[in-house]
């Protein structure tokens, strides 16, 4: 309760104390008008009243003067009434019943200073009036009869008020208590997070720190892994808990600074799809690329914001799609910067919204069992954004979907939009995608961003319109969704000699391109576009970038990775792995600076926007320390920024060159030829080598993908590569023959037999991933079902052809596996034992007998496990290593030595 | 035939899905905070304003659009349409009307093919009025016949809330401070109107408010047989399901609309009545 709260109360019951005294007041003049007293009664109740109505309303006169004038006017009315009548008795009730008015002001002192009236009263009119007669007994109890019920029923009141107020003194120390304790709780909540976080931390740090470790066994592997997965939601939760006891308190404190958009855009679609895993829904960008370049706010709470609400969104959504639209509105102190998350999720009752933003509370929890969360996400969100002075609301409908929408007020530093495309009005792109049922809504997405790009975008819906564009004007761009590629491979190979092509589809489903055709992943957005467009090296070829996956190693090499942003971190190191160098990280300017005073790290990957410390100005602080070193150490910039020329800007800086998120291999490949040193940059090991040829097997071209997709069969026989290949093979073996049923069938129209082996075939061609087969098979099986016969009798030809075409390409796979297999084996067999030079091996030989000199058995093991790779004029090494190794385990060096000595004669090193 | 745009303010109040669905174009509101400005309905809405001036905001201000705004969504609306009607909220309450009269003036030649109407009401007794021009645009109506019906139509919709407290007529300077005092003091709720445009105090409730809003329902729906039964709007600022619930069910059994469509005021019609408003509105039979 509010002190303010109180206040009002007092205020709301000497209001309504006033009414009954007005009620009073006019009877009392009725009384007056009839009974024909006095007229200075009536003026006096007139009076009274006005003065008592003026200083109720009146604000500045406290309650308590309202109070006692009230009471005071209250006695001086009845006071006069008894007078007039000549008669205590009368007025004895209404004494009564002003002091029940009175005791609404829980006011003891003015209760009894009532009472005292009332006594005063009743002795002028015993002694002074004589209006109270005791000469007869009846007189005497009729007096005491009336004066004891007076009594009485002031006392029960002033015993009534004092217990009232005494359980209101508790029920206020009871909220002060409550309030300390709340305030206890969110102190015990915010330092118990501090402390759980610290250790937490360090565990999963640890682990990663064992995972990187080599040698082990999968068993420990996994449960590291696991411990590090809940370690991480772990840390997720009690980050929650924080920010909210933070909130709570009143100790959250937002850092405004000036930050890009494009990269909270960048962050947030890594998370978001690193969230979305293999749920079959797409994440659509819409983002205004007219948005400023430089804004002002708290980029890390925003950007909390937008993870929780998509976060949420792809939690809730099993199929369809989740939309992040970013826009803005301009105002006089900046813009209006505006972010809506709309999902095709199950949606929310109109009762669970009333409660969707508070506090511990997850809606609809039978419901969503299987969903995790504190509860907490949207009640911080809200409060990070009113603290910011925005709004955020959520419309939905139960199981349709939901969007939520957050407005914030920021200040402009850069008026320039963060995305701009180099000569605009040179642009003549269109857009061909495929005809599902978003398509619609896809077109409507593209043509707009076309609008806001300022290009000229045209939808085509298919490859005929397309043709008929490109005969009226000169294209420069398509982009086309995969779907429609495969379908239009062919026309898409011609139409790419002469104009780029982009293919946008899925990172993890993508198919194999021809070298002229360019690759976008999805979200398609203003981003990827501009940079499509830009020509800024973050849109590549697929075969080129899977080709040249592992083109050189640098194991000596050492990186560092700057971002303040872990999944980010994770990704580019994801990516740098096959390259075998040595990775480090920082999440901050500050860290990476204190890491580069060891003088021994190569190059750096700088993240742009990062608080506190950004990018650029961590570089100035490593450019201005002493030393050579710093001064041509390479420092590379990784941004999302997607605007003409901004490597010209980092050059500017002081970087050397930048590197777009999303990092994409060719683009990452060319940076480090560039920068590593070249002592450093080695040919890949065999195994990386024998890794992309089995990659670049095991694709299919395009046509053939859609008609036999190993890797959907695959999906469906749980990734038991055996048990795939004996269904292949039942397949294929029993397929002519169950063909040849299905025509038979077919001939004698025997349908309901045909319905039962259609039936099978749908489900037998689905687990080997031959899907079109598969679907065809459905549409006659519910035909037959439905007794369209005509349907089976146009399309049973089809099935037959394609039935055939799927058996072959089956037989073609399994033959190619079988030939890789024998391949691999030997190559496997060749890759164990690498062939040395005579100087390595009188190296290891050397290291080895020095390792016996100096007594360390160790030393001997490891200088073993090294060798056990490599063999010497077909001779392999690990026996003779092996042999000293046991023996220096066993503390007999001299005799490891002569072992040592025996293989150096044997080998004549 | 001429293509003709219906458009309107923010302030009408139908769902954001009947709009769009209906092409109908929206001119935006401002609300403007002690930390910004902000576009009614689309960034900010009436439970985000409530909760603000609730948790102690100050500054909560209504703007209609300048008359700069008006022009280029007219110039915007001309480029899809040959001509546009634009019915307005009530000229005795907003600056927005003569904002768009003035705007069409600015236009020159263009503006001719831009007909603004004071429609004499808010919030959904406008929704009536737009869905009516939309149906007779739909259905082939020229934009004098249009027109003339709307000015013969607005005379029949009957716009009228109840508002659970006089604290918000009293934050916008409609009521003294006295008033809303006594108000508060007597559990006096007042129900507005609008009569010829003008907000009006037709009545009040006295008592318990859930109370009071049946009353007021049986009240406004007591000529029954006067009434148009093809569709009543609830319009509710921040009612619980519960009570738009009970509402329903007290109109239900006084009378069988063929519609009865729930919607939420916005922000700017909310910074004028306060939290639990709640308002039935419909057409009277000529």
């Amino acid at each position: 309760m509010k002190y303010t709260d109180i206040v009002t109360n007092k205020r709301t019951a000497a209001k309504s104390a006033l009414l009954i005294f007005i009620l009073c007041t006019v009877i009392m003049c009725a009384m007056s008008v009839f009974s024909g007293w006095e007229t200075w009664f009536i003026i006096m109740l007139a009076v009274n009243t006005v003065v008592l109505t003026v200083m109720t309303f009146h604000p500045k006169i406290p309650v308590k003067a309202q109070s006692v004038v009230l009471m005071l006017f209250s006695f001086s009315n009845i006071f006069a009434c008894s007078i007039m009548e000549n008669d205590i008795y009368q007025s004895i009730s209404v004494f009564i019943g002003a002091a029940i008015l009175i005791s609404v002001y829980k006011d003891v002192k003015l209760l009894l200073s009532y009472a005292l009236l009332i006594v005063c009263s009743v002795f002028y009119h015993i002694f002074v009036l004589n209006s109270v007669s005791f000469s007869a007994m009846t007189d005497i109890t009729h007096f005491t009869v009336r004066i004891s019920v007076m009594v009485t029923a002031l006392v029960f009141l002033l015993v009534f008020i004092s217990s009232m107020n005494k359980n209101e003194e508790e029920l206020k120390e009871s909220v002060a208590e409550a309030r300390q304790a709340e305030h206890y709780k969110s102190d015990f909540l915010a330092n118990m997070s501090h402390e759980i976080r610290t250790p937490m931390n360090a565990i999963v740090g640890m682990c990663e720190l064992i995972l990187r470790e080599s040698g082990l066994s999968e068993s420990v592997r996994e449960n590291c892994f696991n411990i590090q997965t809940s370690g991480r939601s772990l840390l997720a939760i009690i980050n929650d808990i924080l920010d909210f006891s933070k909130i709570e308190s009143g100790k959250l404190e937002l850092i405004p600074d000036e930050f890009n958009i494009a990269s909270t855009l960048n962050t947030v679609i890594n998370m978001s799809e690193a969230r979305r895993g293999n749920k079959q829904i797409d994440i659509i960008v819409k983002a205004d690329p007219d948005i400023p370049r430089g804004i002002i706010g708290d980029e890390v709470r925003i950007r909390q914001v937008i993870v929780n609400l998509m976060t949420n969104a792809i939690k809730y959504t099993e199929k369809g799609y989740v939309t992040l639209t970013v826009s803005q509105s301009k105002q006089d102190y900046g813009i209006n910067l505006l972010v809506s998350v709309a999902d095709t999720g199950i949606g929310i009752t109109e009762e669970n919204i009333e409660k969707l933003f508070t506090s511990f509370r997850q809606v609809d929890t039978k419901k969503n069992r299987s969903v995790e969360g504190t509860g907490l996400g949207l009640a911080i969100s809200k409060r990070l954004i009113t603290q910011m002075g925005g709004f955020i609301g959520v419309k939905s409908e139960y199981g349709v979907g939901s969007e939520f929408r957050f407005v914030i007020p920021v200040k402009v530093t850069d008026e320039r939009p963060f995305v701009t495309i180099k000569d605009p009005q040179n642009i003549h792109a269109v857009g061909l995608f495929a005809q599902d049922k978003n398509n619609g809504r896809y077109k409507e997405h593209y043509s707009e961003m076309g609008r806001q790009l300022g290009i000229d975008f045209k939808c085509a819906d298919s490859i005929d319109e397309l043709n008929t564009i490109a005969e009226g004007e000169k294209i420069t761009h398509i982009f086309t969704a995969k779907e429609e590629y495969i379908k239009n491979a062919e026309a898409f190979g011609k139409i790419a000699d002469n104009t780029k092509v982009f293919v946008v589809q899925e990172r993890l489903d993508a198919i194999e391109l021809p070298e002229n055709i360019k690759c976008i992943f999805k979200p398609f957005y203003v981003i990827s576009v501009a940079s499509a467009l830009n020509n800024e090296n973050i849109v590549l070829n697929l075969n080129e970038r899977r080709g040249s996956d592992i083109r050189f190693s640098a194991p000596k090499a050492r990186v560092l990775i700057v971002d303040d942003n872990a999944i980010n971190l994770k990704v580019a190191v994801g990516l740098m792995q096959p390259y075998h160098m040595q990775l480090m990280t920082a999440e901050s300017g500050r860290a990476a600076i204190n890491m580069l005073r060891s003088r021994d790290i190569d190059l750096v990957f700088m993240d742009h926007m990062m608080p506190e410390m950004d990018g650029i100005e961590a570089t100035k602080i490593i450019r201005d320390m002493d030393g050579d070193y710093y001064k041509k150490l390479p420092i590379v910039a990784l941004t999302a920024n997607a605007v003409n020329g901004v490597r010209e800007m980092f050059i500017q800086e002081g970087l050397n060159d930048f590197l777009a998120k999303p990092i994409e291999l060719t683009a990452l490949d060319r940076i480090l030829r560039n920068y590593l040193p070249k002592k450093y940059i080695e040919a890949p090991a065999a195994t990386d080598y024998a890794e992309n040829d089995r990659r670049k097997k095991d694709r299919k071209p395009a046509a053939e993908a859609v008609m036999f997709d190993p890797d959907k069969g695959l999906m469906y026989t749980g990734g038991n590569f055996d048990a795939y290949r004996e269904i292949l093979e039942m397949y294929a073996k029993k397929g002519p023959e169950k063909r040849t049923y299905i025509d038979e069938l077919f001939a004698k129209k025997d349908w309901k037999n045909y319905v039962i082996e259609v039936h099978a075939l749908k489900s037998t061609s689905l687990s080997i991933g031959a899907v079109k087969l598969s679907e065809l098979a459905k549409e006659l099986e519910l035909a037959g079902k439905a007794g369209s016969y005509g349907t089976i009798e146009k399309k049973n030809g089809t099935l037959s052809d394609l039935y055939g075409e799927v058996i072959d390409i089956v037989n073609n796979y399994l033959g190619e596996n079988e030939a890789d297999d024998t391949e691999n084996e030997a190559e496997e067999e060749t890759a164990e034992l690498t062939e040395i030079s005579a100087e390595m091996l009188a190296e290891y030989i050397g290291r080895a007998k020095d390792a016996c000199a100096s007594f360390d058995g160790d030393a001997v093991s490891a200088v073993a496990e090294e060798v056990s790779e490599y063999s010497y004029k077909g001779k392999p090494l690990k026996e003779y290593f092996g042999r000293a190794a046991e023996l220096a385990e066993d503390f007999e060096y001299d005799h490891a030595a002569e072992e040592l000595a025996r293989l150096e004669t044997e080998v004549s090193v | 035939m001429n293509k003709i745009g219906i458009t309107t303010d923010c302030v009408c109040d139908l769902p954001e899905e009947y709009l769009s669905l209906n092409h109908v174009g929206v001119v935006y509101f401002y609300i403007t905070t002690s930390t910004g400005r902000f576009r009614d309905g689309y960034e900010i809405d009436s439970a985000n304003l409530i909760e603000y001036l609730e948790n102690g905001g100050k500054k909560a201000e209504t703007c209609a659009p300048e008359p700069g705004e008006y022009k280029s969504f007219f110039e915007e609306q001309l480029k899809k349409y040959d001509e546009i009607i634009h019915i307005s909220i009530t000229d005795k309450v907003s600056l927005s009307y003569r904002n768009a009269l003035e705007a069409v003036k600015d236009m020159g030649d263009e503006g001719k093919r831009v007909h603004v109407v004071d429609s004499e009401h808010l919030s959904t007794g406008m929704g009536h009025i737009v869905i009516n021009a939309v149906d007779m645009r739909d259905g082939g109506s020229s934009v004098r016949e249009i027109l003339d019906e709307t000015e013969r139509l607005k005379k029949r919709v009957s716009t009228s809330f109840i508002a659970k407290n006089a604290d918000y007529l009293y934050r916008n300077g409609r009521v003294s401070k006295t008033v809303r005092d006594i108000c508060d003091a007597f559990m006096v709720h007042p129900i507005l109107y609008l009569k010829n445009g003008k907000m009006t105090l037709k009545s009040i409730q006295i008592g318990n408010y859930d109370n009071s809003v049946k009353r007021y329902i049986r009240s406004e729906l007591r000529h029954n047989k006067k009434i148009n039964k093809r569709r009543l709007f609830i319009t509710h600022v921040g009612c619980t399901v519960k009570k738009i619930s009970e509402a329903k069910a007290e109109i239900n059994r006084l009378c069988a609309f063929d519609e009865v469509i729930v919607t939420k005021a916005s922000a700017t019609i909310s910074s004028n009545c306060g939290e639990g408003t709640l308002g039935v509105l419909f057409i009277n039979e000529n």
